[in-house]
């Protein structure tokens, strides 16, 4: 499976890297909204996580280019804990899901997983 | 006009009430004057009636004596014998040697019963006592029916004249001639009727020739001649003359001789001393009488403003009062009840209406002041919340990474965890700058003050970036004021901590290079050292301008957003100032302005 990994935050990008590379995933990291879009364009993934404290452009906004490039690409949103409420509009808006840092790697396994299965 | 707004309201009244006074004033004396002048008027003319006639009844008695010695004369038996047979001897001791010295008689004249005359005292030519050969036979005529009196010219002036038939005492017989007296009108005589009368006149006889407008000290109003034409036209006996600005009141009137002729004026002048001297009298109290109503008024205005003003002052001292202590608890004490006592009592409404509502917006500017630092709380809270979560959550991920590989694989390969470790270790590193930072930022700074040369300074902070700098292509230009004063209480190294603060953002805010200008000015007014540094920048986002100096907002991933926020509280603590204007696309100037003789708490 083709993920794309956006944070402004290099080290995190580097985690799931590191944690779904060795899986046979193919992992792309993308540290701006900017660069995110153009890489969805040029690499079309399946699934992408999606940081939503960004500077310049936050993940709503890519969250809602993303949607108008490929509907069918699965979004799940990475927030911290007390903005949860931001991340349930992210749904409405068409997120597949949310995560809250710090991470679990059991629950990014299991979205992974879904995902996965979704789209066979 | 401005002028007489800016008086006190007592000046107004009294400059009102003296206006007032003397436009009303002057318009009543002057209607009073004249009321005065024309009833003066009346009464000087009443007298001057009065007095004319006095003066023609002086005149009358004085021909009724004549006439009435005439008559003892004429019903004399002696007398009528003389008329019959006229003896000399006898009339000359009789009537020659007696009559003129005992009654003053000018001129006598016996006429018998035919008419001849045969006797004469004085010059009987000199008289013409209407016995000129025009006027005889009227006279004669006269005479012979019965006593006539009346004037008559004479070369010498005019005179009495008083004539009668010559009768039997006891009036039997016939009418025997006639007898008849004349008495010259001479000064003796006229001063006799002025002392009579009291009265100046003059008996102007000869009417063609007198033509003089001045008698002694009386000036004529008009000349004689015009007086007498004046008489003649208006058919009138009498002609008064009175205007108010001569010193005298005249009357005339024409003397008729028994013929019925013409022959002189009777000039009655009346010097005018009532008016005068009530018109003086009338000026003088007039003027004692607006002096005791202007002072009378004055009085009254002063008692009547100071009863009004009164409570007027009471309320600008409590006003000034309140203006002075800010104490709005104090209040105006008015006792009076009219409008200003009203005034004073919404005065006092309107002081506790304000205390309410000074209560009442402290009570809310508190509670804002409360939910702002709850509100400021909060949002560093926040801050740190995201500023600590990020390396947490790379430290956990890595945490998790390597469980894993010993939960699944039983052993880690060793570059795995030399890489986890490592990234671990550089994570945690930075959650504890973090937190550093937020210490730094939350507890109090202490300063360490001294003298400091902010040139001196700010050569070396830029000394220390320079050879950044010049590789990433940044110009620095030094724009420094020289004679610039020390800044006598400045932390040296927490304050070149700000200039780098502000240096590295400007660095930042170039990424392809640029200009930066430090410059510095000394503003002698305020006392204020100014630093100025001026970027060619990127430019700071109207929206990030006011939350430029609150903690944990950055714009870059790798700023903790504490930065300008640490700057800006040393800045406070030295009690200057940071200024910042920024144009998107242009650069930014950051403006520190710091006092130069001023000492500045230790801790902030």
């Amino acid at each position: 499976m083709k993920m794309l990994v956006v944070d402004d935050e290099i080290e995190i990008c580097n985690i799931f890297y590191d944690f779904f590379a060795p899986k046979g995933h193919e992992v792309i990291k993308a540290t701006s909204g900017k660069a995110a879009l153009e890489k969805i364009k040029a690499e079309k993934p399946n699934l992408v996580f999606l940081d939503i404290r960004m500077p310049e452009m936050d993940g709503i906004e890519v969250l809602k280019q993303i949607k108008q490039i490929d509907n069918a690409i699965a979004v799940i949103m990475v927030t911290v804990l007390n903005d949860e409420e931001t991340a349930k509009n992210a749904i409405k808006l068409g997120a597949y899901d949310y995560v809250t840092k710090p991470l679990s790697f059991d629950y990014l396994e299991k979205a992974a997983l879904l995902v996965d299965l979704n789209l066979k | 006009m401005r002028r007489f707004r800016a008086f006190s309201i007592r000046t107004k009244f009294i400059l009102a009430f003296i206006i007032n006074s003397i436009f009303i004033g002057s318009i009543i004396l002057i209607l009073m004057y004249i009321m005065l002048n024309k009833g003066l008027d009346r009464i000087e003319n009443y007298y001057l009636e009065n007095e004319y006639h006095s003066v023609q009844s002086a005149i009358n008695n004085e021909l009724d004596i004549l006439l009435r010695n005439a008559k003892d004369g004429a019903y004399w038996d002696d007398i009528y014998n003389y008329a019959t047979a006229p003896n000399d001897a006898w009339a000359k001791s009789n009537v020659t040697d007696w009559i003129p010295k005992n009654f003053g008689i000018d001129l006598i004249l016996i006429f018998d019963v035919k008419d001849n005359l045969i006797y004469q005292y004085g010059n009987f030519e000199e008289f013409q006592i209407g016995m000129d050969s025009s006027s005889r036979p009227l006279i004669k005529s006269a005479v012979k029916s019965k006593e006539i009196r009346g004037l008559s010219s004479t070369s010498k002036g005019l005179a009495y004249v008083a004539g009668s038939p010559i009768m039997r005492t006891d009036e039997s017989g016939p009418r025997n001639g006639t007898y008849l007296y004349a008495k010259l009108i001479n000064k003796a005589r006229l001063e006799k009727i002025k002392n009579l009368t009291g009265m100046d006149l003059s008996i102007i006889n000869k009417i063609e020739v007198v033509n003089s407008t001045a008698v002694g000290y009386i000036d004529r109003p008009k000349s004689l001649n015009d007086i007498y034409n004046n008489l003649k036209d208006k058919q009138s006996h009498k002609f008064n003359i009175y205007k108010p600005n001569y010193q005298s009141a005249f009357v005339y009137s024409i003397l008729k001789d028994i013929d019925g002729k013409d022959i002189g004026m009777l000039e009655v002048i009346r010097p005018r001393k009532t008016i005068p001297l009530v018109r003086d009298f009338f000026i003088q109290s007039s003027i004692w009488i607006f002096i005791f109503v202007i002072l009378a008024t004055l009085l009254t205005i002063l008692a009547i403003t100071g009863f009004i003003l009164k409570p007027i002052g009471v309320l600008k001292k409590t006003i000034g009062e309140i203006q002075r202590t800010k104490n709005t608890l104090t209040r105006a004490v008015v006792n009076s009840e009219d409008e200003i006592g009203i005034l004073a009592k919404e005065f006092n409404n309107m002081l506790d209406t304000l205390n309410k509502s000074q209560n009442d917006l402290i009570e809310t500017q508190n509670n804002l002041i409360k939910a702002e630092r709850m509100s400021a709380l909060a949002e560093l809270a926040m801050g740190t919340v995201h500023q600590i979560n990020n390396p947490l959550s790379i430290v956990m991920g890595r945490v998790q990474m390597l469980q894993r590989l010993l939960i699944y694989k039983a052993s880690i390969p060793m570059p795995d965890l030399d890489r986890d470790l490592k990234v671990i270790e550089e994570q945690t590193q930075r959650a504890v700058q973090i937190t550093n930072s937020l210490l730094r930022y939350a507890a109090p700074i202490t300063f360490r003050f001294e003298r400091c040369a902010i040139n001196k300074l700010l050569k070396d902070t830029i000394g220390l970036i320079k050879k950044q700098f010049e590789e990433e292509n940044i110009n620095i230009a030094e724009n420094l004021k020289t004679n610039l004063p020390y800044v006598e209480y400045c932390d040296h190294r927490q304050m070149q901590d700000v200039f780098m603060n502000i240096i590295t953002n400007a660095r930042q805010a170039m990424p392809g290079g640029g200009k930066l200008e430090i410059s510095t000015d000394y503003d002698e007014k305020e006392d204020m050292v100014y630093i100025k540094l001026t970027d060619n920048g990127c430019g700071i986002p109207g929206e990030h301008m006011d939350k430029l100096f609150t903690p944990f907002f950055s714009t870059r991933a790798d700023g903790n957003g504490l930065g300008l926020a640490i700057s800006y509280n040393i800045v406070k603590g030295h009690r200057g100032k940071i200024e910042v204007e920024s144009k998107l696309g242009v650069g930014s100037v950051f403006i520190v302005k710091l006092p130069a003789g001023q000492k500045p708490g230790e801790k902030v």
